[in-house]
């Protein structure tokens, strides 16, 4: 079977600094990865180079065995409406009601748009009442499901959940990852999520990938992530300041 | 090769054209460039260094360098005036650098003192046009308002947006360039 994504080789220097090194990773359709890694680990930038907002130096990126590196204008709108996109914080319109911001990219009469907006709600489990709010007037929480709604209502076929329980309280948090989950196996998503959050791995991944020094260090099926031996994914999983990841700038 | 963000005025050529007599020596030249840049190199001094006395020595010795170095102007690298007011910049930061801690400042100065902020009714207009602004916003179709806001007061890069709202680049510019034409329509109309 063809992967849905295929990075080969991708490597990205920014100056003097090699963020991706030859980094190789794959996901098949309808399956959920989940990138682990510290801060700094060239995780959010992979993401940005998959939808062609960086360049990248070297290697391949694929999509649906298609190469998609270097794609301009209309190939590249082409390629980026195949994806939907969880930023962190959100990043929703403050000056608009919720319903707009989830239509934003839906085209149709406003009364269509809101009624597909009121649908995509209740999928993140919002009453309709939610629709005429703003933005500004939602709890952390509920920004976060506004989001969501947001990202599959155009019902891409991938989407790339950057963080997505970055400062979310615990309960929130499991909240939002069951809600993920749920989504991207009911809609058949194919889904990569970034994340340094553990309770996130383990409730929304099929596959998981370390990334560690631009590479993809280590990666298999969530099943195997308590046996694995790798002592770069056993210091991350148990959070240990010990190992052989040294934090930058620290001293050895 | 001259750089495409600097317009070459007329003034820049004269002063250039002065430098490059005031190289070979020429003192006329060189008095023509004092009268037409000492007022400015005088003022950019000043506001580094607030004192006058020390400010009127320090624009010597720039004009002292101006005679010496004119041969080292390099019209590709900057006009004339960009130049000058680099060595004065330049020269009134070593001496501030120079000067004993704590040096005071006379105390007469301080009638002198300019206030550099903004006029004081200058904040009474900048809420104006802001509420103008919005209202104008807000008649707008709310997507181009919300592409407007996003990219012209956020800073967020049509590229980005576009990923992020699952648009095509070339929707969202077209709706920008929309809402800036209906947005302009509507302040002048509100203007008359």
């Amino acid at each position: 079977m063809i992967p849905r994504i295929e990075l080969t080789g991708v490597s990205k220097r920014f100056g003097s600094r090699q963020v991706l090194d030859g980094l190789d990773v794959a996901v098949m359709p309808s399956e959920s990865l989940v990138i682990i890694g510290g801060s700094g680990t060239g995780k959010s930038v992979t993401l940005k180079c998959i939808l062609g907002l960086i360049p990248i130096d070297a290697g391949s990126i694929k999509v649906d065995g298609q190469e998609v590196a270097g794609l301009k204008g209309a190939a590249l709108d082409a390629h980026r409406t195949r994806f939907g996109m969880l930023f962190q914080g959100g990043a929703l319109f403050d000056s608009l009601p919720v319903w707009r911001n989830i239509s934003f990219a839906l085209s149709g009469t406003p009364a269509d748009r809101r009624s597909a907006a009121i649908d995509n709600l209740a999928r993140v489990g919002l009453a309709a009442e939610v629709a005429d709010l703003k933005s500004a007037e939602l709890s952390g929480g509920m920004q976060k499901r506004v989001a969501l709604a947001r990202a599959i209502a155009a019902r891409p076929p991938i989407i790339f959940f950057d963080e997505p329980t970055v400062g979310l309280d615990p309960i929130t948090a499991a909240v939002i990852n069951r809600l993920i989950r749920t989504l991207v196996t009911d809609l058949k998503i194919t889904a990569i999520t970034i994340t340094h959050d553990m309770a996130s791995v383990r409730l929304i991944a099929d596959r998981v990938a370390m990334s560690h020094a631009g590479k993809i260090i280590w990666n298999g099926p969530l099943a195997g992530l308590d046996a694995c031996d790798n002592a770069y994914v056993r210091q991350f999983i148990t959070g240990s300041a010990d190992g052989p990841i040294q934090m930058p700038g620290a001293r050895p | 090769m001259s750089r495409p963000n600097q317009p070459v005025t007329a003034g820049a050529t004269e002063l250039a054209a002065l430098l490059v007599r005031v190289a070979d020596g020429d003192a006329a030249a060189f008095q023509a460039f004092y009268d037409r840049t000492s007022a400015k190199l005088f003022g950019v001094i000043l506001r580094i260094l607030i004192e006058r006395q020390e400010s009127e020595d320090v624009l010597q010795e720039v004009y002292l360098i101006v005679w010496r170095k004119a041969a080292t102007f390099d019209a590709s690298k900057a006009s004339p005036i960009t130049w000058a007011a680099t060595i004065a910049r330049n020269r009134a930061i070593d001496r501030l650098r120079a000067r004993p801690p704590r040096a005071h400042v006379p105390m007469e100065s301080a009638f002198d003192s300019v206030d550099d902020g903004p006029a004081q009714d200058a904040g009474l207009i900048h809420d104006q046009d802001a509420r103008r602004i919005a209202v104008a916003l807000a008649a707008l179709e709310p997507r181009h308002a919300a592409a407007i806001r996003a990219c012209y007061f956020d800073g967020v890069t049509y590229d980005e947006l576009a990923a992020r709202e699952q648009v095509p680049v070339g929707t969202l510019k077209s709706w920008v360039r929309r809402g800036l034409i209906r947005l302009r329509d509507q302040l002048e109309g509100s203007q008359a």
